[in-house]
């Protein structure tokens, strides 16, 4: 009996020590650090960028736009000094995004590039989006979209059915923001 | 007692066993190869996706079972030699039968499978195409899936992989 509780005892450590693997650094506090850093391009995005034109939009497709929160943008363009900086940064957040919680779909390589396509939640309750690209020539970008329960196939009836307001003021400072990052 | 010691060892090789990669892994890594890899996850994602067109449907019914798609290409012909080894072994330890071989003047095409649940579905479909002659940016491609499989339906996820594969399926 004594040997049971023994082994038992043993195994309740291991899981222990091996599930508090799971603890590393999430990617929130990764970006938060990072906004920090002068080296890093950092942009938040709050859904209500995307004023919709009122008309014609069903109660549906408002309470799937509901589930949006908003968007982080962080990125590390590459330049002649930062080479290892670069390496280290991206090696943290792969390190990051290899934790079994974030649900990997996709991931797509060509030569120096690589793109991936990771979330957290349910498949049809999805709390966040990661899409982490890097090109060993250029830099990093980490994209996160932040929401409450979305709904992939919700979001995609959406898109199909919403007309966004080209004309949006918030909408052109966003179009000007990203032409001088260019 | 022993009992006890199964079970520990079970529990932590299923713990373990998480973070198993495939043997082609290493491809992703090397720069000279172009790599594609889906997910479980998103093929699960995919068939939520209702759509109303039979052509559609059709397509949710074929990827809803699957559990990944790796496809790994290099227009480089040392990779591809890496490739061509690297399939040889894993054949010889993962024992597939082979489902066909092809050879014309374009290259070579192989194709592997693991016995599924009945005659038209497989496990795993290997695909290996090697010496590619008509193709400047292509040398070899290796193209895994795994999952429950049906092999007349396959066709059509591989053929935009490599041209002509679902006709080579289809005959079987």
């Amino acid at each position: 009996m004594k040997v049971i509780f023994k082994i038992s005892s043993f195994l309740a450590i291991t899981m222990l020590v091996l599930t508090s693997c799971n603890t590393t650094p999430s990617l929130q506090k990764y970006i938060v650090e990072s906004k920090e850093n002068n080296e890093f391009i950092s942009v938040d995005i709050p859904v209500s960028i995307i004023q919709l034109k009122d008309t014609d939009i069903s109660e549906d497709a408002k309470n799937t736009l509901n589930t949006i929160k908003k968007m982080n943008f962080l990125a590390l363009e590459l330049n002649d000094k930062n080479r290892t900086f670069y390496n280290s940064e991206k090696a943290k957040v792969n390190k990051i995004l290899k934790n079994p919680k974030y649900k990997q779909l996709i991931r797509f390589k060509r030569n120096k590039s690589n793109i991936s396509i990771s979330y957290l939640g349910k498949e049809n309750a999805i709390n966040e989006v990661i899409i982490f690209g890097s090109d060993n020539e250029k830099g990093f970008a980490i994209v996160r979209i932040l929401g409450e329960k979305m709904n992939p196939s919700d979001i995609i009836k959406l898109s199909k059915e919403i007309k966004i307001d080209g004309n949006s003021n918030q909408l052109k400072q966003l179009e000007g923001l990203f032409k001088s990052i260019k | 007692m022993k009992k006890i010691i199964l079970i520990a060892v079970m529990l932590i090789v299923s713990y373990t066993s998480f973070a198993q990669e495939s043997i082609f892994d290493k491809f992703e890594d090397m720069d000279d190869v172009t790599s594609v890899i889906v997910n479980k996850e998103a093929f699960q994602m995919l068939s939520s996706f209702k759509g109303n067109d039979p052509e559609s449907q059709e397509y949710v019914k074929m990827v809803q079972n699957l559990k990944s798609l790796k496809v790994y290409t290099t227009e480089s012909s040392a990779i591809a030699n890496q490739m061509k080894n690297t399939v040889n072994s894993y054949l010889k330890k993962a024992k597939l039968t082979e489902l066909m071989r092809a050879k014309d003047k374009d290259g070579r095409v192989k194709i592997y499978i693991r016995k599924g649940k009945d005659k038209n579905h497989v496990s795993e479909l290997l695909m290996f195409v090697s010496d590619l002659k008509n193709k400047a940016d292509q040398q070899a491609v290796i193209l895994s899936l795994t999952g429950d499989i049906d092999l007349n339906k396959i066709s059509k996820l591989t053929n935009s992989y490599i041209p002509e594969s679902g006709k080579q399926l289809k005959k079987q």
